[in-house]
């Protein structure tokens, strides 16, 4: 399967005057058409940087320092602000974590959604079809009236279908979900997950989800990357990752899991907390936190290196050993 | 969201805030340094009575001599701002202390009560608020008449109700707060709770506004001198002195000029502190 | 509906206050020490005046009684007639009323397009140097007096430089028009630089609120961003501040028809003063009230529709 989405040794840093924080630190992957691809680690990795870096909404001072990211053949790290504007929405969607701080308070639904459609070359009586049967799309009832509501009058699940609405009302190639379940209920969060699956096979989008639960991921994702401290750690397919984990940091990830067997004793979580991101580390930056480390892995950073079939880790003790 | 600011964004704020922050804080109270002095210490500052007519030396430009000119009774103009200062700062003061202390009251116990004692001096404060501040100060003044006491009364009246409301809308906020609930349950009673527990915390917004109502004080008081209804000729205030130059404007622009830049300058310095104290409290009280 | 529900709870709202505020005026006159007639006639009125103001007004009468005699003659449209320029009050106000409206309005003007462009500026470049400059000319703003800088502006603009007419109102909407520019700008600095400052710093919190970010992810050009989503939510809490200062540019009136001549309802309130007109001081305080309350009346409507949260509480 071809990729629509390579990130190629991508850095982002933000260049302060004192320090310089690696946020995004030679991070490559990549995206085939049609799947779903998860982004997982703590918050404070980076995992939602590297996304917003993919279309250059990388927070100020932050800066593309190197690596490239090929979008369906084209590098966008290489285009001016106006010319990676035209794929932001169109070609590469988003949706947030918080929809009640995501969705502009004081706009309808409608205006929101008309601002997706626009310069399509529609009239107002089309686009108003368009935006009712978009909500019709993410199950919202009664979406003729609801249409022309607030976000402050939607439920906490109907207003993350409502952004969802909005986002592909630009018909976006490539749909990236920030933390898309957090914010909102357990129950809700499994209609949420279908929904994303469903308009994923429906619309023949791809997808990113980016989150810090390995049970999203579990539940969505077709292959998945680790993220620590702006790093990739390892990526696999999912199924192989939590089969056999190779890095220490995802073995730890998937032992603090709740497991469903009832034994008690099963949920371990990882001690300590990452590094600052500001500054320089030489070895690995795991290391403080690893229960294996050695001299090498505080000295000497460990690469990306086969540990299974499509199965990389970046950990000196991997690859033959571990 | 909170994932790429958590790491981010502190390092590189710190130092853009810190330094604007006592760059003001400083320059304010420099400014008020001077002021007081200024105020306490006149004589030392000039050799002319600010009230001494000199009919040889009338309407004279600025020299070496006079160094703010002379207005039109020979009256030296910088010996009468230097004098001025006293009345002026004092003006400024009396008119904020009192409303201060009312109107951060009132906020208080309406905070605190809720219920018939914060609607009754809500709709009070509706009341006051329908009266442009000016046009209920003169109304005031036509009532008792003119003159320094009754000026400092009418604003007395019309001041309180700026704190009032911001004082009310910062205990409503820390009525709820958990150091409170936690003193109530200790039994403290309900007066302690209000100035030991409560007041120390909400009266920083109070105490900001303060700073920057010197100013306006100030220059109301100042208004209504120029408009004949505040401070009263031969008495050096700041307004005073430019209302006696406005019929010179034309040929002498020092009367109305420089006594006006003084007063300026000593509202910027007022509303620098006043910014200063704000960056202040509010880092410290977060 | 429900606006128009909104509205008609507003004003029922607001006529308690303005009951209150009316007692207040009338006690005005009736908190003056010695005879109330002698001191609303003046010492030199004819007895007869006296005795017909004394049956007018029922001042043998109980307080309560006397107020029901003013309320019965201000339903009349009745104010009372200015001793100082022997006239009905209320044709006095109603010469007046048109310069005071039109300065506020201009002032308002002036103010918004001071106000809202630099604070907009200093709060997309925060930090920068256009920031440092814009904040520090709104600080300078604030700190100057009002009726200095009347007296400055017309000092360069009026007197050297010649600009702007200093003769006051004139005849012609010109006149007007030209006459109140400087009176206008005069009244806008200190309004504008507290614009400013509330603008810049709701500019600064909506930046980087999440809807933005959700607005760029979008793709949407910088100007629609700026408007409808920055711009459009960092007015709201600006609004409310506005009102406040139009209330109070209003009572700048009386300072700034003063400097630049103007026949306006300020101008009459000081006049009133220093001759002790009572009634007119009580007419031309009346008109204010009620000018403060429209004024609250429309910034509640502007409010309700800029904030679509807002409910009827």
């Amino acid at each position: 399967m071809e990729n629509i989405l390579e990130v190629r040794n991508l850095k982002m840093y933000y260049c302060g005057r004192r320090e310089t924080v690696r946020a995004v630190d030679d991070v490559s992957f990549s995206v085939r058409a049609g799947e779903t691809f998860g982004i997982v680690g703590e918050s404070g990795c980076g995992k939602s940087t590297v996304c917003r870096t993919l279309v250059q909404m990388q927070p100020a001072p932050g800066k593309i320092l190197g690596g490239q990211v090929i979008y369906r053949g084209k590098d966008l790290t290489s285009l001016s602000e106006k010319e990676v504007r035209a794929y932001r929405g169109t070609e590469i969607g988003m949706i947030f974590q918080n929809p009640m701080t995501s969705l502009n308070p004081v706009m309808k639904i409608r205006d929101q959604i008309f601002e997706s459609l626009k310069g399509r070359g529609l009239t107002k009586k089309e686009m108003l079809d368009q935006a009712v049967s978009l909500l019709r799309l993410v199950d919202i009832p009664d979406p003729e009236k609801r249409v022309s509501e607030y976000v402050h009058q939607f439920s906490g699940g109907m207003r993350q279908r409502a952004m969802i609405a909005i986002t592909l009302a630009a018909r976006p190639k490539l749909l990236i979900a920030d933390e898309p379940t957090t914010a909102l209920d357990v129950t809700i969060q499994n209609q949420i997950i279908s929904l994303i699956a469903r308009l994923k096979k429906e619309l023949g989008m791809s997808v990113i989800v980016i989150t810090h639960d390995l049970g999203v991921v579990n539940e969505m994702c077709s292959r998945v990357a680790v993220m620590y401290a702006g790093r990739i750690v390892e990526t696999a397919a999912t199924r192989e990752l939590f089969d056999s984990p190779a890095h220490p940091y995802t073995k730890g990830l998937i032992a603090s899991l709740p497991r469903g067997d009832g034994s008690g004793d099963s949920l371990k979580p990882i001690p300590g907390a990452p590094p600052s991101l500001a500054g320089e580390f030489p070895g690995c930056a795991f290391a403080d936190r690893c229960p294996h480390a050695t001299d090498r892995c505080r000295t000497e950073r460990p690469e990306l290196r086969p540990a299974g079939p499509e199965h990389f880790a970046a950990c000196h003790l991997t690859g033959g050993n571990a | 969201m909170s994932d790429h600011n958590a790491a981010v964004t502190r390092p590189a704020r710190r130092k853009s805030l810190f330094i604007p922050r006592s760059i003001s804080l400083t320059c304010g109270l420099i400014v008020l340094a001077i002021v007081v002095v200024v105020a306490l210490f006149p004589g030392i500052f000039t050799h002319y009575d600010p009230t001494l007519t000199d009919p040889m030396s009338m309407l004279k430009a600025p020299s070496a001599a006079h160094w703010f000119g002379t207005d039109n009774y020979g009256r030296d103009i910088f010996a009468r701002v230097i004098y001025g200062t006293r009345i002026d700062i004092l003006i400024g003061v009396g008119c904020v202390i009192v409303p201060f202390i009312f109107g951060s009251l009132m906020g208080l116990f309406a905070g605190y009560y809720g219920g018939k004692v914060d609607a009754v001096i809500m709709r009070i404060l509706d009341v006051f608020m329908a009266f442009p501040f000016l046009v209920m100060v003169i109304a005031i003044v036509a009532i008792l008449g003119s003159g320094i006491r009754n000026m400092l009364i009418a604003m007395w009246v019309v001041g309180w109700k700026e704190y009032a409301r911001l004082v009310r809308s910062e205990v409503l906020v820390a009525r709820q707060s958990e150091y409170v609930q936690a003193a109530k349950t200790m039994g403290y009673s309900e007066l302690r709770v209000i100035l030991r527990h409560i007041m120390p915390n909400v009266i920083s917004s109070a105490i900001i506004y303060g700073a920057s109502d010197i100013v306006m004080c100030m220059g109301t008081a100042a208004s209504l001198s120029y408009l004949g209804i505040g401070v009263k000729p031969p008495t050096p205030e700041w307004g005073a002195i430019i209302n006696e130059g406005k019929a010179f404007i034309q040929t002498a622009w020092w009367i109305t000029v420089i006594p006006g830049a003084v007063l300026a300058f000593v509202g910027w310095g007022f509303s620098m502190l006043g910014d200063g104290l704000s960056d202040l409290l509010r880092a410290d009280g977060q | 509906m429900e606006k128009l529900n909104y509205i008609l709870k507003r004003i029922l709202q607001m006529i308690p206050v303005f009951l209150i505020a009316l007692i207040l005026v009338f006690a005005l006159v009736h908190l003056l020490p010695g005879d109330t007639a002698l001191a609303v006639l003046g010492a030199k009125a004819k007895p007869e005046v006296i005795a017909a103001y004394r049956a007018k007004m029922g001042l043998d009468k109980p307080l309560i009684v006397q107020f029901w005699y003013y309320v019965k003659s201000l339903l009349r449209l009745d104010l009372g007639t200015s001793t100082q320029y022997n006239m009905p009050v209320l044709d006095l106000l109603l010469s007046r009323f048109q310069v005071t409206a039109l300065l506020t309005l201009m002032a308002t003007f002036f103010t918004v397009l001071i106000g809202l462009p630099l604070g907009y500026l200093a709060g997309a470049k925060k930090d920068r140097a256009a920031d440092q400059g814009i904040r520090a000319l709104a600080l300078l703003g604030l700190s100057l007096p009002t009726f200095w800088v009347g007296l400055m502006l017309m000092l360069i603009f009026g007197v050297r430089l010649r600009w702007f007419s200093i003769s006051g109102w004139g005849k012609t909407w010109q006149d007007h028009f030209r006459g109140l520019i400087l009176p206008a700008v005069t009244q806008a600095l200190f309004a504008a630089s507290v614009i400013i400052r509330n603008v810049r710093n709701n500019v600064v919190d909506v930046r980087s609120a999440d809807y933005v970010d959700y607005a760029r992810s979008k793709g949407l050009p910088p100007g629609r961003i700026a408007s409808m989503h920055i711009l459009r939510n960092a007015m709201i809490p600006t609004v409310t501040l506005l009102s406040i200062r139009i209330i109070s540019m209003l009572g700048g009136t009386v300072v700034v028809e003063n400097i630049y001549s103007l026949q306006g309802m300020g101008a009459l309130l000081v006049g009133a003063v220093e001759h002790r007109d009572y009634a007119v001081v009580q007419g031309t305080v009346l008109v204010f009230i009620l000018l403060v309350l429209f004024i609250n009346l429309v910034t509640d409507i502007i409010y309700s529709i800029l904030d679509p949260r807002i409910t009827l509480d």
